[in-house]
């Protein structure tokens, strides 16, 4: 009986080392995930959008450089609590390589207010419109705001979905992914 | 995949709802099977919330202190209730610390304390579970297979589904060898229910995590996470043997 038992867990210790060692070879980490996907893990789906003068701005053409991506629009309460801690996390850390997108879901939105907006928190950093919500839709955004921040390699290092976001959390996040190595 | 719940105006992240409540849950269990293992329910669960609040504490300072820069400017965020900002493995290990040193000084023996944390846990597990699910993460490799499912813009296996599976095999395990335990239908050891679960619990990862494509614990290539899965699967087994006398044990109770 004991012998047996103890047959058993060497059978389930043989079997379960050689699925190891079978998994790492037949799904190789490295190679498993090439691909664009709104979550972490994955590269951050690649989009191009107009600002309010009309000029593009693509997210490949960023590539390199740390990114955060905030989706907002004018109506929603957690975005306009959280503008100035954006705002501020750009001032301080875009001379330092950071990149900060705002991407207003302009579908639901209108571009008067996005204006206003604009003017009332004294935003300086570059404000995209989703006009046909194709992004917010391509980055399964389900409720604003909802912010990415992209590693230096491309990768979406984390995804805060709702708000508002602390100045204390935007300038750790602006710090961990400025400090990766690319 | 539901990862957000939209109740009014207010957005719940589904993954976190679904662990809190699994958490819940497990806590009253522990509670209700503390005395199984002839231990007081009220000394065992003053145990949990002091090992919850000592890692809740523990790992907020931590990150506090990674980003200390940040938190001088900005001190009184340290008291905001934003899960983003926590050390996840420090809190962890404060609050398995903090717990082991509350345990030591009321004499609480640690095996009959970790068997009674035992059948609470397999619920966590499912819970666990069903929040990747929800969030759609711990996702599977692309696969062809007719039971892979669509996933971040590919067929996958369905490595949630399977975790669920392996943690419902597991919660059903323990709690028949829990119940034999009551019936006092055989003697039991301490320890041996918690090894019996972590080897049952090890096992299912070590499976899993082979088809897993978002395996978070590498060095290099390797699923490290496996293999420490597998060290895991392999201590406890020895555990176990100790106490069904493959090898001789030392306690019976």
């Amino acid at each position: 009986m004991r012998i047996n038992r103890l047959l058993i867990y060497l059978i389930i210790l043989f079997i379960s080392a050689g699925w190891t060692a079978y998994s790492h070879f037949k799904f190789p980490v490295s190679t498993v995930e090439a691909l664009e996907a709104p979550w972490r893990g994955f590269f951050a789906p690649k989009f191009l959008l107009l600002n309010l003068e009309n000029e593009e701005t693509s997210l490949s053409e960023l590539a390199g450089a740390p990114i955060i991506v905030n989706f907002w629009a004018s109506w929603c309460t957690p975005c306009i609590t959280e503008a100035q801690a954006l705002q501020n996390v750009y001032t301080n850390y875009a001379p330092k390589g950071l990149v900060l997108l705002g991407v207003n879901m302009t579908q639901s939105d209108s571009l008067s207010d996005v204006e206003n907006f604009i003017a009332v928190h004294g935003i300086t950093f570059p404000i995209l419109l989703d006009v046909e919500g194709r992004v917010g839709r391509l980055y399964h955004v389900q409720a604003l705001p909802t912010t990415f921040f992209i590693s230096k390699d491309g990768r979406i290092q984390d995804v805060v979905v709702g708000g508002p976001m602390s100045d204390a959390l935007l300038e750790s996040k602006a710090i961990q992914l400025l400090a990766e190595m690319p | 995949m539901f990862p957000i719940l939209q109740v009014g105006p207010l957005s719940i992240q589904s993954s976190a709802l679904v662990l809190l409540v699994s958490a819940w849950i497990a806590v009253s269990l522990i509670e209700r099977t503390a005395s199984t293992f002839e231990l007081r329910p009220e000394l065992v669960m003053k145990l949990v919330f002091i090992s919850i609040v000592a890692g809740l504490i523990g790992g907020r300072l931590l990150y506090a202190l990674q980003y200390s820069s940040v938190f001088i400017s900005h001190p009184l965020s340290i008291l905001l209730p934003t899960p983003t900002m926590f050390h996840g493995p420090g809190g962890f290990v404060i609050g398995t610390l903090t717990g082991l040193i509350y345990l030591q000084n009321k004499g609480m023996p640690l095996w009959r304390v970790l068997d009674t944390f035992s059948g609470g846990l397999t619920v966590f597990l499912i819970g666990t579970g069903i929040s990747h699910l929800a969030s759609g993460s711990y996702f599977g490799v692309p696969s062809t297979l007719p039971w892979a499912l669509e996933l971040w813009g590919e067929t996958r296996q369905p490595t949630q589904i399977f975790e669920i599976i392996g943690a419902v095999l597991v919660c059903w395990a323990v709690w028949v060898k829990l119940k034999n335990f009551r019936r006092g239908n055989r003697s039991w050891q301490d320890g041996e229910l918690f090894l019996y679960f972590l080897a049952l619990s090890s096992l299912s990862y070590v499976l899993v995590d082979g088809l897993r494509a978002d395996t978070d614990w590498l060095w290099g290539s390797f699923r490290a996470g496996q293999a420490a899965a597998w060290l895991l699967l392999a201590a406890s087994l020895y555990g176990l043997g100790r106490r069904e006398g493959i090898l001789p044990n030392k306690q019976q109770t």
